[in-house]
């Protein structure tokens, strides 16, 4: 994938959060290999995603070849007790049960102890006190804007429910440039508020985007403001685009033909649903927001028949048989089978649980959602409206 | 980010190129698909500044010999990987000394601050360019779709742009792999460099044919409200000194061809907004919808035999040409 196979730059000048001489080690079927470069390993705060990083890099060099976002309590530091000739700590993360090595390369092993705890407590959300960090943790207030809409932190806390301090920090602090931020901006609508806030945790490489500053919109002091009332949502958005985007998920259907969505969304289908203008008013806020774009059925009609749309769905279709989209259907509230199809990559069966879905759901709402006699959808917009004939 | 200086890659569609150019600050200009190597096209397009011809790269040496150094020819070497297209234009553009043609804000200065350097130099100057970055960047598709993409889509690295013109007295390509601009001869006086550049053209892409390679011809032309308007004035002259019906005739159809253009850049203008959008939402979305008003089990069985029935096409069509 484009986005997450290249190598992270430089984060900047920011200092490290605690660091010690290490080398990594790699799998070799069963047994571990240690690479002999000299290297290091620190965790930083990213200036450009306000995110903790646990990184690795060879001593000399810019850049961290290890690079992965971590949130509390994902990962974890331990030493390696079966491991006799050597120090070695073993980085595990815990859902996907991936495991990586370093050796300790500083000469004092009696300081292997306090580096551990000092990692282990960044790793569990903790911020240890300044100075036993060695380097400043930063910024401790809330965003002077949040303060001034009367936002305090006790309020914050019961607004996000169960997101703890420092995740919160992160999100408040994320740029609008960052490439899970600008993800965002567009699911915020979509999301439901009841999706899961506790989704499950994560740890993946560094997510940007390839996509440079054309993603570079939004102030991070304007994202803080809108982003108050929905961060839990956000969190939880976060945390699966960052899941579903988890390295090894396997692809499931790698044979299978891609879909082709084009005919079958035809006009003749679309029609009939697009003259309920239930069906119109559920659409057309997920429309680009765009004075060019008229927010009318026939937009939408338009805009699922474009080259840009049959693309999107196509990605969509293969991203969910590749399995990589369980944690994001998650947040839609779908109901449990098709997150359940969505885990496994079984597109089919994700199309019978939105039909099931819609039955359990029962006669009511299936009236309304019968296409409505023909006629304009939004009187105040006749002009755009789509002639049915 | 744009700090580290990425360029991404950005569809090849003459209206994404004709936002580009405008979005340079470039006026008087726009990019057409051409689909045939037709005299007739040319015909219609005229004035044409440059050709761009787009294919799947392969290595190719070229004669140092036809390299033309001439100090009345703007050539910058390529040193961006994702950035062929913008760089083919801007070669194609900063030799373009038609009156049509106003460089702008963006680019003038960046000729002038070039122009005595040698193309390596330039090639890394464009690439340095935060200006000329973030327009070209700006063109990028949403990043979850660019995450999502299949395997197959990074076939799109592989493509080459290179630009014909005429530039000091000769036809000349412009490739940025290449040392210098390559001489295709001279153009003599009055003769016109289209009817030069054809057979060279059809001739590279009957070597290409067989090979299963795409290309893809497009023009860099003058604004065609541009060349309307002064079509329409012209005619209105000649109407005052002397009235007919044709004349009319015409003025009304050139005014009906001017709205056709604005809506074709409103279309370009929209269509570059969705290949901006993040369509998740709206995707989850339309299943839902499609789920609560359709047999949607119906809409995806036809979609997924559509995907054989075009994939098996495909199939059959790389061992034809294989």
């Amino acid at each position: 994938m484009a986005l997450f196979g290249r190598t992270t730059q430089q984060r900047g000048a920011s200092r490290y959060l605690v660091e010690f001489k290490a080398g990594r080690m790699t799998m070799e079927g069963k047994t571990v290999k240690a690479d002999p470069r000299a290297g290091i390993v620190y965790i930083i705060k990213s200036e450009e995603d306000s995110l903790l990083h646990f990184c690795w890099k060879e001593r000399a060099a810019a850049t961290a070849e290890d690079d992965l976002i971590v949130f509390a309590n994902d990962v974890e530091l331990k030493k390696v007790p079966q491991c006799k000739d050597g120090r070695v700590f073993v980085l595990k993360v815990k859902e996907t049960g991936r495991k990586l090595f370093y050796w300790i390369q500083e000469p004092d092993a009696a300081k292997d102890d306090e580096n551990l705890k000092k990692v282990s407590e960044y790793l569990a959300g903790k911020t240890p006190p300044r100075n036993a960090a060695g380097a400043g943790a930063e910024g401790g207030g809330l965003p002077a804007d949040l303060q001034a809409m009367g936002i305090d932190d006790a309020a914050l806390q019961e607004m996000l429910g169960g997101v703890d301090r420092n995740q919160l920090m992160q999100l408040l602090g994320m740029q609008g440039g960052g490439g899970a931020g600008n993800l965002l901006q567009g699911l915020r609508s979509a999301v439901r508020q009841e999706g899961s806030a506790a989704a499950a945790p994560t740890a993946t490489p560094t997510s940007r985007p390839p996509t440079g500053n054309a993603s570079a919109r939004g102030a991070p002091r304007k994202t803080a403001t809108n982003a108050a009332p929905t961060s839990r949502i956000q969190l939880a958005d976060l945390r699966s685009i960052l899941g579903a985007v988890a390295p090894g998920a396997p692809a499931a259907t790698e044979e299978s033909a891609p879909i082709d969505w084009t005919p079958a969304l035809s006009q003749s289908l679309l029609l009939p649903i697009l003259s309920n203008p239930a069906f119109v008013e559920r659409l057309t806020p997920h429309l680009p927001q765009d004075p060019l774009v008229p927010q009318t059925a026939q937009e939408v009609m338009s805009t699922i028949q474009s080259p840009q749309f049959q693309q999107a769905i196509g990605a969509f279709t293969s991203a969910f048989e590749t399995r990589q989209l369980g944690p994001l259907i998650q947040e839609f509230n779908l109901g449990p089978q098709a997150v359940q199809a969505a885990q496994n990559g079984d597109f089919r069966a994700f199309v019978k649980a939105l039909e099931k879905k819609k039955e359990e759901e029962a006669a009511p709402a299936d009236s309304a959602a019968k296409p409505a006699a023909v006629g304009p959808s939004k009187p105040n917009n006749d002009d755009d409206e789509m002639s049915v004939d | 980010m744009s700090g580290n200086g990425e360029w991404c890659t950005i569809e090849s569609d003459p209206g994404v190129f004709t936002e580009l150019i405008r979005d340079f600050g470039v006026k008087g200009v726009q990019v057409e698909e051409l689909y045939m190597l037709e005299e007739q096209l040319f015909e219609e397009f005229k004035p044409i500044h440059g050709l761009i011809f787009l294919f799947k790269w392969v290595p190719e040496a070229v004669d140092p010999a036809k390299i033309l150094r001439h100090n009345d020819i703007y050539f910058a070497k390529q040193v961006i990987h994702n950035a062929c297209a913008t760089q083919a234009i801007i070669n194609i553009l900063l030799n373009c000394h038609h009156a049509d043609i106003e460089l702008g804000a963006a680019l003038a200065p960046f000729k002038d601050f070039t122009q005595s350097m040698d193309p390596m130099l330039r090639g890394q100057c464009l690439n340095n360019s935060d200006q000329i970055r973030a327009v070209h960047n700006s063109f990028a598709r949403n990043e979850v779709f660019e995450t999502f993409g299949r395997k197959t889509d990074k076939d799109e690295d592989a493509f080459h742009f290179v630009g014909y013109l005429p530039a000091a007295g000769h036809l000349v390509e412009l490739d940025g792999l290449a040392e210098g601009p390559i001489d295709h001869g001279v153009v003599a006086d009055g003769a016109d460099w289209l009817a030069m550049a054809k057979p060279i053209i059809e001739e590279r892409m009957n070597r290409y044919a067989g090979k299963e390679l795409r290309f893809t011809l497009l023009a860099v032309v003058s604004d065609r409200k541009l060349v309307y308007t002064r079509r329409i004035e012209e005619l209105q002259k000649k109407n005052e000194s002397m009235p007919s019906d044709e004349a009319i005739e015409e003025i009304n159809q050139l005014k009906e061809q001017i709205e056709q253009e604005k809506l074709r850049d409103k279309a370009n203008k929209i269509e570059n907004i969705r290949r901006k959008h993040n369509f998740l939402p709206f995707i989850v979305e339309l299943f839902k919808v499609l789920g609560d008003s359709t047999k949607l089990s119906s809409v995806y069985e036809e979609a997924a035999k559509r995907g054989q029935e075009r994939e098996r096409r495909n199939k059959r069509l790389k061992t034809e040409s294989a």
